[in-house]
């Protein structure tokens, strides 16, 4: 790579930095910073020393960038300075179409114009439920919002929604009942998306709606449709890429356009302009997703250039790409979209390629798979081992499928019957894309799941891959001491794979440790015993329709933990708010043991730890809640009870059976409902710690007051994880830590009557 | 290892300087909008506090201001901060709202985001094609955009 052909990139790179930065220091210090660079700039020009000035310049394209970055304050009229949660009556602009992602479940984007008569501005997501009048991208409604502040949960080494939403610009979440929802105005859609719908429809006649909802896809990033068990195969595979619009859609169809243009006799520069016009308009019809742009900005670039007789460089351009869409939205540096986009490209560009065709496109496939590699495993722990080879026969039959439907959709505003002959030509590729997807996503091992590397890791391996690439050029150039670059290449490749599979292979430290996940309304305990091991109990919520937290809550945070297996699987009773994510984590983890209320486990030892569960009798005449599984944990002096969702019936007949009870931690029954947790049960169990696991704003009014104050009349401490985000309990026996992780507070407790500790 | 030429360092260096100042200076507006609104008013001759009023009086039935937009401006008052011209403004009355219709043009660069040109073409405009009917009429008005149209609906009225 030569830095003379691609003066964009270092600018590119500075800016970016300057971004990935702009968090860790005071606005203030990064305009001294840009002051100071501007001033050596022209010293150094004064003295014609142009390399000190252009490493001055780049300074201050950090400083720059870092400035771009900082988040500005919200302007006073913003929704997100309302005092929430509230129910107010809003007056907006739709900035998105509505997607149904249920038969009544819809999201909307919603740009604010008045709250309750007063002018406000600002974006607000709402959720509406039932069925949604017919609306669209640009209209005027208005509609009675609950807002609430836009929150996820919250959890270490979990997708932190809240910061997305933030980087989208939304700080303010709503619901609404979907009939409420009224139109001020009807604009009509505006022609891109009326564009959209006309060839989303188009597909719909002609083909059967999986291999629609497929095309759609491939054609305009459109997977609204697609059913999850396909979409989980194209991810398994290691393809998904083909889903989203890229480079690949982009430059398939500025290609096509090209050629006819060119086959029409139109003059060099004309097919050029056209390809021009239709690139950016395909960019209206999908959408503003970062690929779609860096692509758009990338063949936009290559056609200009080929209008001006000059070549392009293809980095130059990619730099150039980067800087426009972080100036525009600087935010989207940490998009994973973006990230993935610009390191599959990157690769592709730079890697040295071999000759021929087979060998060719496997180079292709690894090394775009080498540059996304740390990306998948930081945002989605996912190691795809079958998609270097997958890609090589998706990525052909992708093209196909592409260039054919583009081809019908453009026919279907023609006449239906002539698209419907080359849409039943694009059928059988859709087939077997279909077929090859499935075959590769059934190999064993297809992906892996690993911990998120950290950023030592990462900085590691971009390093090692650069080095190797000096050691390939210097190679053959035949500069002397290429080999040392090798050696560093390798070594600090070996450093990375190091760093990075620490976190499976640390020795365990001795601790008994008790996460309560913050998974919403549900339970989802996650117990890391002293001897290494790991159990969970309950799996937080799941089933059709609603968010996963076992898939995307427990996996995550048992998978960044370093825990692949799962000595014990506990589900306390079949609630879809503790049994509803077992699926997924039943999918994902390899697991010893199942337990549930009618097979308890056995009182074992996990290294210093115990695990009980306590008897239960009276299991048939009784509700589920009644007849959950309840254990306890022992370990030196500290003692966790996990009293699932059991009710003052079954507290009593713990009480009066005997059964050991006193406990310094109480996970509350029931989310602390009113209808558990009696006084006298408090009074048995004595707990000098109380943790509630519950939703915040849930429908059900929990935890009760009675309860709350009935806790701390016990003299216990409360935790609640719609408050604190996950609950961390550490304890070696002896003392026991409690970690908030919402605040980072810390809580340390001495077990021993003698304080020792 | 030549980076860039000393034409393209300079050429760098003055974008860069203004990208600079243009986010500084944003940075610094957003977040002192009271001393940024100070600015903007700089120029302009003070008001005296009875001259919004000074108009209405000569009718004072008729362009009395509706119900509505005093509890409004009651209700902004309880939140000081979020007040779009906490500086500028410091005599605000309850019903300080302005009669489109009657207004002179400094009167109406008291409006927030209405500056002295933005004035005078509404009373051009109104000079041209009549008095005001609706307050959506300002939205005729060349620079006036659907938003500061939406802004401005609480703070003017239109006598019948």
């Amino acid at each position: 790579m030569n830095l003379k052909r691609t003066p964009i990139a270092p600018i590119a790179v500075a800016f970016a930095g300057g971004i990935a930065v702009a968090s860790l220091a005071a606005l203030e210090l990064f305009l001294v910073a840009w002051l100071v660079a501007v001033v050596a700039c022209l010293a150094s020009l004064a003295v014609a020393r142009t390399l000190a000035a252009a490493a001055a310049l780049l300074l201050g394209v950090v400083a720059v960038g870092a400035l771009r970055g900082s988040d500005a304050p919200l302007p006073p009229d913003h929704v997100g300075r309302l005092a929430l949660p509230q129910t107010l009556r809003v007056e907006g602009r739709l900035v998105a179409e509505p997607r149904r992602w249920a038969p009544d479940r819809a999201r909307l984007l919603l740009d604010a114009v008045r709250v309750d008569d007063e002018p406000r501005v600002g974006l607000i997501q709402v959720a509406a439920y039932g069925v949604l009048p017919p609306l669209t991208e640009g209209q005027r409604v208005a509609a009675p919002l609950r807002l609430s502040r836009a929150t996820g949960f919250r959890n270490p080494g979990t997708y932190d929604y809240a910061a997305h939403l933030a980087r989208e610009g939304i700080f303010v979440l709503a619901t609404a009942r979907a009939d409420s929802v009224t139109a001020l105005d009807d604009p009509g859609p505006p022609w891109p998306v009326r564009v959209k719908h006309e060839s989303v429809a188009a597909i719909g006649r002609a083909l059967p709606p999986t291999s629609a909802a497929l095309l759609a896809g491939l054609l305009l990033g459109d997977r609204t449709e697609l059913p999850r068990d396909v979409d989980d195969a194209f991810r398994r595979a290691g393809v998904y890429h083909v889903l989203a619009v890229s480079g690949f859609n982009v430059g398939i169809l500025a290609a096509s356009v090209w050629v006819l243009c060119r086959l029409l006799r139109l003059p060099h520069r004309a097919s050029a302009v056209t390809a021009i016009i239709v690139v950016i308009g395909f960019a209206l019809v999908v959408g503003p997703e970062p690929s779609v742009l860096r692509a758009v900005v990338m063949a936009v670039l290559v056609l200009v250039a080929s209008l001006l007789d000059r070549d392009a460089s293809v980095t130059n351009s990619l730099a150039l790409a980067a800087l426009v869409i972080l100036a525009a939205r600087p935010s989207d540096l940490f998009d994973p979209g973006f990230q993935l986009s610009f390191a599959a490209t990157l690769g592709i560009v730079i890697a040295p390629l071999p000759r021929g065709m087979v060998l060719g496109a496997l180079a292709v496939s690894a090394a775009a798979q080498l540059a996304v590699l740390p990306i998948s495993l930081t945002h989605f722990n996912q190691l795809s081992t079958i998609g270097l080879i997958a890609n090589l026969g998706v990525v052909p039959l992708a093209g196909v499928a592409t260039v054919g439907g583009l081809v019908a959709v453009g026919l279907s505003f023609l006449s239906d019957t002539v698209a419907a002959v080359a849409f039943d030509v694009v059928w059988p590729v859709l087939l077997a894309l279909r077929g090859l997807v499935a075959v590769a996503a059934k190999v064993p091992c297809a992906v892996l799941y690993l911990p998120a590397p950290g950023w030592v890791a990462v900085t590691c391996y971009a390093s090692g891959l650069a080095s190797l690439l000096v050691w390939r050029v210097g190679r053959d150039r035949e500069v002397s001491g290429a080999r040392a670059w090798l050696l560093l290449g390798v070594a600090l490749l070996a450093l990375a794979v190091g760093v990075a599979v620490w976190p499976l292979v640390r020795p365990a430290d001795g601790l008994l440790r008790l996460t309560i996940l913050d998974v919403g309304q549900g339970d989802a305990i996650v117990v890391q015993t002293p001897d290494g091991r790991a159990l969970l109990i309950d799996a937080g919520s799941g089933g059709p329709m609603r968010l996963d937290a076992g898939e995307r809550v427990v996996a995550p945070f048992l998978w960044n933990r370093g825990i692949l297996r799962l000595a014990g699987l506990a589900v306390t009773h079949d609630d879809s708010d503790h049994a509803g994510g077992a699926g997924a984590v039943r999918r994902l983890f390899a697991i010893d043991e199942e337990w549930t209320a009618a097979n308890p486990p056995t009182t074992r030892r996990f290294g210093g730890a115990e695990l009980a569960a306590l008897p239960s009798t009276g299991v048939n005449g009784w509700r589920r809640n009644e007849a959950a599984l309840v254990l306890r944990i022992d370990m030196g002096l500290a003692s966790f009870l996990l009293t699932s969702d059991i009710g003052i019936p079954r507290e009593r007949e713990l009480t009066t059976a005997g059964a050991r009870l006193d406990s310094m931690v109480l996970k509350v029954a029931h989310h602390g409902s009113r209808s558990s947790t009696s006084s006298e049960f408090l009074r048995t169990v004595g707990p000098r710690l109380a943790a509630i696991s519950v939703g915040a704003r849930n429908a059900y009014g929990h935890p009760d007051a009675g309860v709350v104050a009935r806790l701390s009349e016990a003299g216990a401490q409360i935790y609640r994880t719609d408050r604190d985000g996950a609950l961390i309990f550490e304890t070696d026996g002896a003392t026991l830590t409690v970690t908030r992780w919402a605040s980072g507070r810390i809580d340390r407790v001495c077990l021993d009557p003698e304080p020792i500790c | 290892m030549i980076l860039y030429t000393r034409r393209q360092i300079v050429v760098l260096l003055i974008l860069l300087t203004i990208a600079g100042l243009g986010l500084a200076i944003g940075h610094w507006r957003r977040a002192r909008p009271d001393v940024a609104d100070y600015l903007e008013q700089l120029d302009r001759t003070p008001a005296p506090a009875s001259s919004l009023a000074a108009p209405r009086s000569e009718d004072g039935a008729s362009s009395a201001p509706s119900p509505e937009p005093a509890p409004r401006r009651q209700r902004r008052g309880t939140a000081p901060s979020e007040s779009p011209r906490p500086r500028s403004a410091p005599t605000d009355a309850p019903s300080d709202t302005i009669d489109l219709n009657r207004a002179t043009s400094d009167e109406l660069t008291r409006l927030p985001g209405v500056g002295p040109a933005l004035a005078r073409r509404i009373v051009d405009l109104r000079a041209a094609e009549g008095p005001f009917t609706q307050i959506d009429d300002l939205g005729r008005v060349r620079g006036m955009s659907v938003r500061k149209v939406e802004k401005l609906r609480e703070l003017v009225t239109i006598a019948k």
